[in-house]
């Protein structure tokens, strides 16, 4: 018996905007590219603001207002993420909604944008200096982020393995 | 054969060589901390030219944000380096004869040279310019080369991917 994810696969690579991505020799390249590049601006974003987090860089800067200057970096591509990813979904439905590293990407990710988002309501109102908790607090979640943020991009990648 | 190719044969016999190719696990792991090194390369490095260009962080000093940057950039750029030449060690010939990889080499080129041209030429007529004034144009110019090279990188890179399917 055929699933209902399985129907949708099969709708979705029948339509037409997924035969026009299939066609092209150019399209899911030049989709990839433009994936990558807005990966690195979050990676870079969440890499400066870690380290800034955690004392080793940007320290001109009292932390809320680091976090301020980064946030866009770190949140402006997610959108073109999405649109991207779901143009690479579109194109290939089952490579991705069948593999169990795009569905761990997707959790990771889930993961990466709500620890971000709990960091960003605590230190937008946040005093300096900090309290020690808020100290540890905030520097757990630098290295979680760096983590998380490194496993999404490792998990990216390994989508094409995971047929 | 040409002592290049002479070369990149020993290459391809070496017991590295044989390992990133044949062992599952090698070549996949290696390209993931090459993807990652280069995203934290272009990433930080595109930081610096979205500000050069006046987008972002324009109240703040060139400098400053450089010197943030900078450390972030050399060390992913390192490992890039390393983790790019295991790649290439996996398969030199193949690699070496592909047109999107040899287009990616003289890119990294070019890229080289407009970074060259900014730290000796266009840096240090900026360098005691306060936070917040206006950049001269050769600062957008520089800005400008920077995001289109490595625009460029980033797509031939995927190219090889596409154009280079010997692992299937």
């Amino acid at each position: 018996m055929r699933t209902p994810i399985a129907h949708f696969c099969t709708w979705l690579s029948n339509t037409a905007l997924a035969h026009a991505l299939q066609t092209s020799s150019w399209i899911i390249p030049a989709l990839q590219t433009v994936h990558i590049l807005s990966v690195a601006l979050v990676v870079a974003g969440v890499t400066l603001l870690s380290l800034r987090v955690l004392g080793a860089a940007g320290k001109t800067q009292v932390q809320a207002e680091a976090a301020r200057r980064l946030r866009p970096i770190i949140l402006a591509p997610i959108p073109v993420l999405l649109l991207t990813g779901l143009l690479q979904i579109t194109a290939e439905p089952e490579r991705s909604l069948f593999n169990e590293v795009f569905w761990l990407k997707m959790g990771l990710l889930t993961a990466g944008l709500a620890l971000f988002g709990v960091y960003w309501r605590h230190i937008r109102k946040a005093t300096d200096p900090a309290p020690n908790a808020a100290v540890m607090a905030r520097s757990l979640f630098a290295l979680t982020s760096l983590g998380l943020w490194g496993a999404i991009v490792f998990a990216g990648r390994l989508i094409a393995y995971a047929q | 054969m040409s002592d290049l190719q002479t070369f990149f044969q020993q290459l391809h016999d070496t017991g590295l060589s044989t390992a990133i190719r044949e062992q599952g696990f090698w070549f996949p792991g290696i390209e993931c901390a090459h993807v990652l090194s280069i995203a934290l390369v272009v990433g930080s490095i595109a930081l610096v030219d979205l500000h050069l260009i006046g987008w972002t962080w324009t109240a703040r000093a060139t400098t400053q944000i450089l010197r943030e940057t900078v450390p972030v950039t050399w060390a992913a750029f390192a490992s890039a380096v390393v983790t790019g030449g295991l790649l290439f060690l996996s398969n030199p010939m193949v690699y070496a004869a592909n047109t999107a990889f040899q287009l990616k080499a003289v890119l990294l080129l070019l890229v080289g040279i407009n970074m060259a041209i900014f730290n000796i030429v266009t840096l240090p007529a900026i360098q005691n310019l306060p936070s917040g004034a206006p950049l001269p144009a050769t600062c957008r110019a520089a800005g400008l080369a920077s995001l289109a090279l490595w625009i460029a990188v980033v797509a031939s890179a995927r190219v090889i991917g596409f154009t280079l399917d010997h692992f299937g």
